[in-house]
Parts: C-alpha cells; structure tokens; sequence
C-alpha cells in the first residue's frame, strides 16, 4: 500500500492541464478589401469540461487570445454553459477566464448584428491558448471528498487492526469492543449466513460483559481469521478509493489533501 | 434631381470592378449606432477624364472656359453591410465659379453634379443625381461686362465640419454604393478632397 501511495504522488508533475493549441482565425468575414464584413464567428470546442468518475466539476478555463481587430464595436467571448466572458476588442495576448461546467466554445450573442458590422482588414480573432483548471468551488468540493475519504479509511484501518488483535479481547476498553461489535452487526445483518461472523460478535459481546468467550479457541481463531480477511478486503477497497482521490489532486496539479495523506500512511502500516 | 435604373449585364463583373484593395484611400469610421461613414481620398479616386491633377491631398480641375462633362472623380463601390436605412454624400471640396448674369436675374447656374449610384443584390442600379447650383456659393459681383449683365465670382468650401452640399438616399441590405462629382461648368474650377459616404440602419 505504500508502494501505491508513492506511485500516486509520483504522478504530480507529470500531468498537465488540459490545454488547447492555437484555433487559427475564428472570425470568418467577407474581404472586401478595404474592409471586412458579414462576420460569423466559427464554432469550435475549445476545451472539455471536467468530468471525474463519471461526475462533471465546475472548471476555470484560462483562455489567451488575440483580437486586433477595429471598425465597428463587437460583443464576442466564451461560453462554457451559462457562462460567458467578453474579449477586449483590439488586444493581443490577452487572457481572461471564465469558470463553467460543460465544455468550451466561442460566443456570439448576437450573430446577426455582428454580420452586419464592418471591420478593417487585419481583423481576426485566434484563441491561442486555453487552460483548464478546476475552479475553487471544485477544489472545495474535491478537499471536501478527500477528508471524508479519510475518515472513512482511518475508520477501517482501525477496524482491521482491532480484528487483528482478537486473541485480546479480553484487554480491550469499552469503546474499542462497541466499535468492533458495531461492525460485526453489520456483517452479520449482511451475511447471515456466516457463523464466523457470528462466533466473532457472540465473543466480543461476552467480553463486553466480562464474560469468557462461549466458543473454543480453535472456533474463535477460525472466526477471528475470517472477520480479519473480511476487513482487509474493505481496507484494501478504501485504500483504492483514497488513492484515486490522492491521483485527481496530482493529476491537477492540486495540493494533496493531508487529511488523506495521513490516513494513506496509517493504512500503509497496517 | 431625377432617378433612373439601369439593369447591368454582368453584375458580379461590374460589382467587382471598382472594389478597391486595402491598399490607401478609403477608410472608415463607425458611425451613429451600426452605421459606417466611409471617406474616399485621393489614391482610391478613379478619374476617367483626366480633367484636372492629382495631389497628395486633392484631385484638382482647373478653371475653364468650357464644360467638362461627365464624372470626373468615381469612388470605388461600398459596401452596405447593415439593414435598411438611409446614407449621404457629403463631398469634400474647394469650388470656384463665375459666370455672367442678367443684371435682373439672380445669380444661379449649376456648376456641378452629385451623383449617387445604389445597386442592389440584383445587380440593379439606381442613380441619383443632384445639380449644385451657385446660389449656395459665397457670391458677389465682379463688374457689368455689358449694361444688361453683371459678372459674379463665388466660391463654396464644402467639408464636414460645415456642410452645404449634401445628397440623400436610402440604402438596403447588401447594398453597394458609388458616389461620383460629375459635369463641372464652364467658369468653375474644383479642388475635391474627399468623398464622403454615411449609412445609418433605420432599426438602431
């Protein structure tokens, strides 16, 4: 497990952001020679919006762009959903961001009144460069996700160490002893089939009453390897989970969580 | 004033014909809300007659004593790219002129013509002319050359900034536009500066 861990963080760096190579002029006109006129800004998918697991998140498009155009005065951006962003006429290299959830295309909102607009010749319009981040909402969203993850996965780890530990349940606090029954309950609602599960929670539940355990110490060994097995196949789940999530703040180039982190390194001991 | 069409053979030919290249001498400047006002100077000029000398700043026809028909300074043909609406052609030049007048009479003659040429999608042009009479001319008596007759000497600056002489018209979609000085007087002389062209949409 520490093994994945490492090869998790190693990823930082070597992904990047998404990003778009230069779209050539999107500004298409009618040369009249000393003037262009009857513009329709081309349409084209400019970046892909960020989809998880299935699950789309709000991104920052970051969008470098020259426009040196001048003549009549035009409304043209970005689009990303409901989103939208204007270029500043008559600049080049200049960047603004628009944060959306689908993805990324350029925005006329009113292509007939920019058909009927003239321009100087020269006049283009060429994204030269579009970056794609996950927005702070996103990133929220995303720490938010890790820190349950880790409580979920500290909450394992400390299930399949206490499982491990069987033989001495008779030292254990109430506390630990509730947590183990809580989870055999759950095991045994489950799976009622299994009697292991059920030697396990009839042994936990006499050592909760300082009782000595009804079954025979080869029954509880048998029980005891079979509830480890059974929670070592959910720690080694979550692990995967946490690591995935560990994966995503590397692939953009995000802070990894440290809640997460920590409970990856618990886990790798255990 | 008076209006005729002339359907054209050829219309893409003759539409393309007098497009000028971005090449100097025709600019534009947004005008009104959607509007477009094009200045036509000088290097864009077509002068098919040949009557006068161009300068870096005016195509100049000197005075004469006889008439000099025909349009002497063309613009290239320009583009109308809004919807419908209205246009002017507002020439920018310096004009001289002096005639002989009845002494009862008022001193009026024309001493050139506007002309403005529309042609539609179709092809179809529409032309509108406009005789500029010397009673809008700063004019004052020279001397009697006869008992029954009075010399007169005017002049009339014409520019932006103080408009005397304007022609109107309506213009569409797609339209293109050609304004033209045409027919200068015996007695007058000109210098034009630019040729000014204004469009405006009617739905702004």
């Amino acid at each position: 497990m520490k093994r994945l861990t490492i090869l998790g963080m190693a990823g930082l760096g070597l992904w990047s952001a998404p990003a778009l190579a230069d779209t050539g002029n999107l500004l298409v006109c009618v040369d009249r020679g000393f003037a262009l006129q009857k513009c329709q800004l081309r349409d084209v998918k400019l970046a892909d919006g960020i989809v998880e697991s299935g699950q789309p998140y709000e991104a920052q498009f970051l969008v470098r762009y020259d426009f040196p155009c001048s003549g009549h005065s035009v409304q043209l951006g970005v689009q990303s959903g409901d989103a939208n962003k204007f270029f500043v006429q008559g600049t080049t290299g200049a960047l603004i961001t628009v944060n959306g959830t689908p993805e990324l295309h350029p925005y006329d909102p009113n292509p007939a009144v920019t058909s009927s607009l003239t321009f100087r010749p020269g006049c283009t319009l060429n994204i030269t460069a579009v970056t794609t981040l996950p927005s702070t909402v996103t990133a929220q969203i995303w720490n938010s996700q890790a820190e349950t993850e880790a409580r979920i996965l500290q909450l394992s780890v400390d299930l399949y160490l206490l499982a491990k530990d069987y033989q001495n349940l008779s030292s254990w606090n109430v506390d630990k002893l509730n947590l183990l029954k809580t989870k055999l309950e759950t095991l045994v609602a489950t799976t009622p089939t299994n009697l292991n599960y059920k030697v396990m929670l009839a042994s936990v539940k006499s050592a909760l009453q300082n009782q000595p355990p009804s079954a025979t110490l080869d029954e509880l060994r048998q029980a005891g390897d079979d509830v480890i097995a059974t929670l070592r196949a959910e720690l080694t789940r979550e692990v995967a989970v946490a690591q995935a999530l560990v994966d995503r703040f590397a692939r953009w180039q995000l802070a990894a969580n440290q809640a997460l982190n920590g409970a990856l390194g618990s886990a790798a001991g255990a | 004033m008076f209006k005729t069409t002339i359907l054209l053979a050829g219309v893409a030919a003759a539409g393309l014909a007098g497009t000028a290249r971005a090449d100097g001498g025709v600019e534009f400047a947004p005008y009104g809300p959607g509007g477009l006002r094009w200045t036509v100077s000088v290097p864009a000029y077509q002068t098919p007659f040949n009557y006068g000398q161009r300068t870096t700043v005016s195509y100049d026809v000197p005075f004469a004593g006889s008439l000099r028909p025909g349009c002497f300074v063309v613009s290239p043909w320009l583009p109308v790219s809004h919807g419908d609406g209205e246009g002017e052609f507002i020439a920018d030049f310096y004009s001289t002129w002096e005639g002989e007048i009845a002494r009862t009479a008022t001193p009026t003659a024309n001493v050139f013509t506007l002309q403005v040429e529309v042609m539609g999608q179709s092809g179809a042009v529409t032309t509108q002319r406009r005789a500029v009479s010397s009673g809008v001319f700063h004019v004052e008596p020279i001397y009697f050359p006869t008992p029954n007759t009075t010399l007169y000497w005017g002049d009339l600056d014409n520019s932006l900034v103080d408009i005397s002489v304007l022609q109107s018209f309506a213009v569409h979609r797609d339209d293109q536009v050609r304004v033209s000085v045409c027919d200068l007087a015996a007695g007058s002389s000109m210098e034009v500066r630019h040729l000014v062209v204004r469009t405006i949409p009617n739905d702004n």
